[in-house]
């Protein structure tokens, strides 16, 4: 009944596209594909510690459960991204580090006001936005950077345990500095995070389940 | 590309002095008034009186010689109270109208910071109609003696028969030396503070690197003036939101005030103990709590010791990036000036751009002298003062996402080692260095430093709302 589920907040939108230009939408999607195997906006996008996952697709009219072909006018394209922190925030970045690439994929969707500036963009979102009836998260107290980080530190230790069994003290001491400082950025704690409600925050406690290997 | 209209001059007599910088004057006292709605037309005529009092920007660039200051700032209360119409008052902004003790959850305010622990002249204001705070009252003075005299003369402004009333004020001001009675130029953790500063268009400065915005060039400039101020395009590039009509708006900003207690012997018991088990002593130590060490230097252009010459020099103690920095050898990711405004830390600058906030801030209460273990009880702390054209996305955003959470810097649920509502069980990671094999330490069992102690929301108007406000014509018709 809710789009959280302990730090996760599962946004799905659909926006209708006009059948006629959505196989310039098919190729924008393409492209953008492509594109973002090369380009180093995408990589660093996808370093951004609050951004789980996000995917466009489009849904095509004949495609739509339980309605009868003819029905529906138009195609649509649903975009679905799972992330930590606020709703604001991840639009916010959106449209400040991406806004030509949002345009290329959008401007196809029925008046869109373009990602730039923000608040127009925001609304747009809002009103094409379906909130969500069920969302499960394993992990409630962590965030994926937290998940990625304890699954690295745990490889890196079982690694550096198997490795430096025979060594003397003064050696164990070296292998085991230069072992903390591999994984100095993956020791952060997890637990209830920012809060935006009252029961917001029992919820998470309910929960519980900082993550723990 | 953005189509940001240019700003090439601000109304300066239009806006309130103190947004653009802090006056060159080391004592203040903040006043908090309540508004009589009975008798709101001998209120509206005190207001207008003291609108002529109010220090406008054209003070700067050279604000010396300046004696005494005064600004004036109103909260969603007192703007009710003054009358403006209900069509004007639902047009500002829902973080404003609820206040800061309604927004205790997003902001932290719990066990110790808790709105029912305040300070009960602000506990009084939450609680009691006949005590709200409506206005707020900023006189700043070259020394105590004339803050004193300017005061006496406001205070006769707000007497019997002016519709208002003082429920209780606040002194503040540069910390002495108790023996020497000189300036010492420090908080009471030891720090020296205020090197940091936003640099936006139209601001009668020169420019000076490091206070603006990165470009992708490496270069620095000024931020879009609509993030402080109202009626100008922000960095979206949009006019920020803001209540209508426009003139009351423009050039106004919305501003935090904070009472922030700081638990001075918590803070140094700390630092003794934790620095017996930190290799780089307690200077460094320090210095990686904040990123800069005491006397300013930042770490990220210092990592091995304080550099007094760089310290002082304004042209190059805010001028750095994180770009050499990636992993926190020299300034740790959780640091706090790393998470107060983060620069490049993130990769893309653009996402601290719309994040960053002015800060003002004048400590309170009695210097104590580094060779004493001081203690939590005494009223010592800073009279933290905010502005941001938001609150939402500002200064609400820094406070929840960067100072009481930070998984954008890879710090999961840490928090900001100072400022962060810690409670005996804080953790700061700081990051070692591979290329002199330098482990990482860890502090753990971290306190709180500092507690809230009161405060609110208001909103700053243009002298020119001021004297609408006054006179009664704020209409939305």
């Amino acid at each position: 009944m809710s789009n959280l589920a302990g730090k996760a907040y599962a946004l799905s939108v659909l926006s209708p596209i006009k059948p006629w230009t959505t196989w310039i939408n098919q190729a924008v999607l393409l492209y953008s594909l492509i594109q973002g195997r090369i380009s180093k906006t995408e990589s660093n996008l996808k370093k951004l510690t609050f951004i789980h996952y996000a995917r466009w697709q489009v849904v095509y009219r004949d495609n739509w459960l339980g309605e009868p072909p003819g029905q529906v006018k138009y195609n649509y394209l649903l975009f679905f991204s799972n992330f930590n922190g606020t709703w604001d925030q991840y639009i916010d970045a959106f449209s400040d580090v991406v806004p030509d690439r949002l345009n290329l994929i959008w401007r196809w969707s029925v008046k869109f006001p373009g990602s730039v500036p923000v608040t127009p963009f925001k609304g747009y979102i809002r009103l094409n936005q379906y909130d969500t009836d069920y969302y499960y998260n394993a992990y409630p107290g962590a965030a994926t950077t937290d998940v990625k980080a304890a699954i690295f530190l745990k490889q890196s230790l079982d690694k550096f345990a198997a490795t430096n069994k025979d060594l003397d003290p003064a050696a164990f001491k070296l292998a085991y500095n230069k072992f903390l400082i591999s994984i100095q950025n993956s020791l952060m704690s997890t637990g209830a995070g920012p809060r935006f409600t009252e029961r917001h925050q029992a919820a998470s406690e309910l929960k519980g389940a900082p993550y723990v290997n | 590309m953005t189509t940001q209209a240019p700003v090439e001059t601000l109304d300066l007599e239009d806006i309130q002095g103190f947004i653009m910088r802090s006056y060159p004057l080391p004592c203040a006292r903040y006043v908090y008034v309540h508004i009589d709605d009975k008798q709101v037309n001998a209120a509206r005529s005190t207001l207008e009186k003291l609108t002529e009092l109010v220090t406008a920007s054209t003070v700067w660039p050279d604000a010396t010689g300046l004696e005494h200051a005064l600004n004036i700032a109103l909260s969603f209360k007192g703007l009710m109270a003054l009358g403006l119409p209900t069509s004007s008052l639902i047009s500002f902004p829902s973080a404003f109208a609820e206040g800061m003790a309604r927004r205790k959850i997003l902001l932290g305010d719990e066990g110790a910071s808790d709105p029912s622990k305040w300070d009960k002249v602000w506990q009084d204001s939450n609680a009691d109609p006949k005590k709200s705070i409506h206005l707020w009252l900023a006189v700043f003075a070259a020394d105590e003696s004339k803050r004193d005299s300017y005061y006496s003369q406001l205070a006769k402004l707000l007497g019997l028969g002016s519709g208002m009333s003082v429920l209780g004020f606040e002194d503040a001001g540069r910390l002495k030396d108790p023996t020497t009675q000189q300036y010492v130029n420090t908080e009471h953790f030891g720090y020296r503070d205020g090197i940091s500063d936003v640099e936006f268009k139209g601001m009668p400065f020169p420019h000076v690197d490091g206070r603006g915005k990165l470009m992708p060039d490496g270069s620095w400039v000024p931020l879009a003036t609509g993030e402080f101020l109202l009626g100008y395009p922000d960095e979206s590039p949009e006019n920020p939101l803001a209540p209508i009509p426009h003139l009351l708006a423009r050039n106004g900003t919305f501003m935090v005030v904070r009472k922030l207690h700081q638990n001075v012997a918590s803070f140094r018991c700390y630092l003794n103990e934790q620095s017996k088990k930190f290799p780089g002593g307690k200077e460094l130590l320090a210095a990686k709590f904040v990123g800069r060490w005491r006397d300013g230097t930042p770490l990220t252009l210092s990592p091995d010791k304080q550099d007094p010459i760089l310290a002082d020099d304004v042209n190059r103690n805010n001028s750095f990036t994180y770009k050499d920095d990636r992993d926190g050898s020299r300034c740790p990711m959780g640091a706090h000036i790393r998470r107060m405004n983060p620069r490049d830390a993130m990769l893309f600058s653009k996402l601290a751009d719309r994040r960053r906030i002015i800060r003002r801030g004048l400590t309170y209460g009695v210097h104590t002298p580094e060779d004493q273990p001081g203690n939590d009880t005494d009223e010592h702390g800073i009279m933290f003062l905010v502005m941001n054209s938001n609150f939402e996305r500002q200064f609400e955003f820094v406070q929840q996402q960067w100072v009481h959470y930070g998984n954008d810097f890879f710090q999961g649920d840490d928090k900001d080692p100072l400022l962060g509502n810690n409670d005996g069980k804080g953790k700061m990671v700081i990051q070692g260095d591979s290329k002199t094999d330098r482990a990482p330490h860890i502090c753990t069992g971290l306190p709180s430093f500092v507690n809230t102690r009161g405060g609110d929301y208001f909103f700053v108007p243009s002298l020119t709302a001021l004297r609408q406000i006054a006179l009664g014509i704020i209409s939305t018709i």
